[in-house]
C-alpha cells in the first residue's frame, strides 16, 4: 500500500477561554516553558490520530464547536498543533472561510491572481486557467470591480472557482456549500464529484448527511475533544445519530 | 492520476515534536519566493499605478521634511553644516525607510489576518514583504538625494559609495529582525503599536540625522556608549559618509568602528526577532 498523504499523530490543540492572553517574557524566549496549561485554557481536542491515503474521501462529523474546522485548519497548515504532529505530504487546496480569503479592495481579477499565487501557482499557469475560473464563478461582468462590492454569494463563488482550479491533490472543504444559490450549489457538487473521481483526496466538514453520504467513504467523528469514531461513513453517521438522539 | 505539485516544503511534519528548525524554515521561505515577489509587486502596483501622483507622494514626504529641518536648523537657528540640505537628505532617506517599516510592522500580521488565515505560506513572508516593499520605496527616493548633491556640486566618496550596498543589506537584516519581533508581539498586545510610534519619534532625535555622531563623541563616555546602542547610528553615519567623508575622519573614527556596533546589534536583534516570531507563531495563528 502507498504511504498515507495525511498523518495525524496524537494531535492536540488548546485555546484560551479568556480573550486577554497573558504573555510572559519567559514564554517568548525559553522554548517549552509553558507546557502546563494555565487555568483559563482548554483543549479543543487531544490525542487525535489517523492516517489518510490518497484518493480517500473523508467526512468529518461532530456537533458545533467540537473542533472540526480547527482540525481542517491544522491539515491546511494555517494553524499549528500544540501537541503531536501533522504530516501532509501533498499540496493542499483549502476551501475554508472562502469569502474571507478575498481582499476587498482588490478587483476580482487581482484576487484571482493573488489567491492562486498564494497557493504557489505560477503566473503563466494562472493566465491559462483564468478564463475557466471566471466562467465557473460567473463573474465575467465584474472582473474589474473591487470585491467589496460583491455579494457574499459572489465572493464565495469566486473563491470556490479559484480553489478548485488549483489542481491540488488534497482538497479540504468546510461548509462552503452553504454559499451560493441552489443552481450554483449543484454546480459545486458536480465539480467536487469530478475532483474526487480524479483520484484526489477529500476532507469534508458538513452537517448535511446527504452530502456526506454522497462524497465520503470514511467518517471521522469528533466529540468532547476526542476522536470517538473512525470507520465507514454510514457507521459513523449512525453512531452520531444514535448519540444525538440518545441525549 | 493527479499531478503532484511541489508541496513547497510542507512535507516537514508540523507540530511540537517536529518543530521546524532554522534550516526547514529557510527552505520553506525560499520555496515561496514567488509568493513574496507577487505580494511586493502588488503593493507597488497599488501604490504607483493607481494614483497619478504615486511617485511624487513617495518622495514628497522626505523632501518636505528635509526642507523644514533645513529651514529650522539651518536658517533660523543657524546650526546646520555645510550643504545642510544634502546632509539632511543623506540621513533622512535611510531613516524614513527604517521608520516607515518599523511603524508598519506592528500591522504586518494583523492587517493581513484574512489572507494569513486562509493560506499556508510561511508567516515570515508577510514580514519580508513589508521590508521589501519599503526598500523599493527607499531606492526610488534616492534620485532626490543625487539631484541635490549635483545641485550643490558634491562629489561622492567612492570608497564609501562602494560600501553602500553592504550597508543596505545590514539595514535590511536589521529591519527584518525588528519587524519580525514587533509584528508577532503586536498580535498579542495591541498597545505595542502606540508604543512603537512614540519610540520611533524619540529615536529620530537620538539618531545622527540632524547632526553627526562627532557631536555626540564630545559628550561624556556614558552618553556615547548609551548612544551607540542605537543600531541605526552606524547605518546613518555610513550613508552620510558617502557625501561627507570628512566627518568620519575628523571624528577620528574609521567606517569599521562606526559600523561594528551596528553589525553586532543587527545580528542580535535579527536572532531575537526571529526566535520570538517562531515561538509566538502558534499563538499568533490562534489569535488573528
Amino acid at each position: 500500500m502507498e504511504p498515507p498523504v495525511i498523518v495525524a499523530d496524537d494531535v492536540g490543540i488548546r485555546f484560551t477561554r479568556n480573550r486577554k492572553r497573558r504573555l510572559r517574557v519567559r514564554e517568548l524566549l525559553i522554548h517549552g516553558s509553558s507546557r502546563q496549561p494555565a487555568g483559563d485554557e482548554f483543549w479543543a481536542f487531544r490525542n487525535v490520530s489517523f492516517k489518510i491515503h490518497q484518493g480517500e474521501a473523508v467526512g468529518l462529523i461532530g456537533a458545533n464547536g467540537q473542533g472540526k474546522s480547527t482540525l481542517l485548519r491544522l491539515i491546511a497548515g494555517v494553524m499549528l498543533p500544540d501537541e503531536g504532529t501533522i504530516t501532509v505530504t501533498q499540496d493542499v487546496a483549502p476551501l475554508i472561510e472562502l469569502s474571507s480569503g478575498m481582499v476587498s479592495d482588490l478587483t476580482a481579477r487581482d484576487n484571482i491572481y493573488l489567491a492562486a499565487g498564494l497557493h504557489g501557482m505560477p503566473r503563466a499557469e494562472i493566465d491559462q486557467r483564468f478564463e475557466e475560473v471566471v466562467q465557473f464563478a460567473e463573474v465575467e461582468a465584474f472582473l474589474d470591480t473591487p470585491v467589496r462590492h460583491f455579494s457574499s454569494g459572489m465572493k464565495g463563488r469566486l473563491a470556490f472557482a479559484v480553489a478548485t482550479r488549483l489542481d491540488a491533490p488534497i482538497i479540504l472543504v468546510d461548509e462552503v456549500l452553504a454559499v451560493g444559490d441552489r443552481r450554483f450549489r449543484k454546480k459545486c457538487l458536480e465539480r467536487m464529484e469530478e475532483m474526487v473521481g480524479g483520484g484526489r483526496t477529500l476532507f469534508l466538514v458538513s452537517h448535511s448527511e446527504p452530502d456526506l453520504k454522497r462524497f465520503c467513504t470514511r467518517g471521522l467523528y469528533l466529540r468532547d475533544g476526542q476522536l470517538v469514531g473512525d470507520g465507514p461513513i454510514d457507521d459513523t453517521l449512525a453512531q452520531y445519530a444514535e448519540e444525538v438522539s440518545g441525549g | 492520476m493527479v499531478a503532484i505539485r511541489d508541496p513547497g516544503g510542507q512535507i516537514a511534519p508540523r507540530g511540537i515534536r517536529g518543530e521546524r528548525g532554522v534550516r526547514a524554515r529557510v527552505r520553506e521561505i525560499v520555496a515561496h519566493r514567488s509568493v513574496l515577489r507577487l505580494l511586493i509587486t502588488r503593493d507597488l502596483k497599488v501604490k504607483y499605478e493607481k494614483s497619478v501622483l504615486g511617485y511624487v507622494w513617495s518622495i514628497l514626504e522626505p523632501l518636505l521634511l528635509a526642507f523644514v529641518y533645513y529651514f529650522v536648523f539651518g536658517v533660523i537657528m543657524g546650526v546646520g553644516t555645510e550643504d545642510y540640505l544634502v546632509y539632511l537628505l543623506a540621513g533622512l532617506l535611510p531613516w524614513l525607510w527604517a521608520s516607515s517599516t518599523i511603524n508598519a510592522s506592528t500591522g504586518a500580521l494583523t492587517g493581513q489576518a484574512r489572507l494569513i488565515k486562509t493560506s499556508s505560506v510561511p508567516r515570515e513572508i508577510w514580514v519580508l514583504r513589508l521590508v521589501g516593499a519599503k526598500w523599493v520605496d527607499y531606492v526610488l527616493s534616492l534620485p532626490v538625494l543625487v539631484l541635490f548633491a549635483i545641485l550643490y556640486r558634491r562629489a561622492p566618496h567612492l570608497g564609501h559609495l562602494a560600501l553602500l550596498p553592504f550597508v543596505m543589506v545590514v539595514q535590511a537584516i536589521l529591519l527584518t529582525g525588528i519587524a519580525l519581533l514587533l509584528s508577532s508581539i503586536s498580535v498579542m498586545f495591541r498597545d505595542v503599536k502606540n508604543i512603537v510610534k512614540i519610540v520611533m519619534r524619540l529615536l529620530f532625535y537620538f539618531s545622527p540625522i540632524l547632526y553627526g555622531f562627532e557631536k555626540i563623541q564630545k559628550l561624556p563616555d556614558v552618553i556615547v556608549q548609551f548612544y551607540t546602542l542605537n543600531p541605526f547610528v552606524g547605518i546613518l553615519e555610513l550613508n552620510r559618509a558617502v557625501w561627507f567623508p570628512d566627518e568620519l575622519h575628523n571624528a577620528g573614527i574609521s567606517w569599521m568602528s562606526a559600523v561594528l556596533p551596528t553589525i553586532v546589534l543587527t545580528a542580535a536583534l535579527f536572532a531575537l526577532g526571529w526566535t520570538v516570531f517562531a515561538r509566538l507563531e502558534r499563538a499568533v495563528l490562534k489569535e488573528l
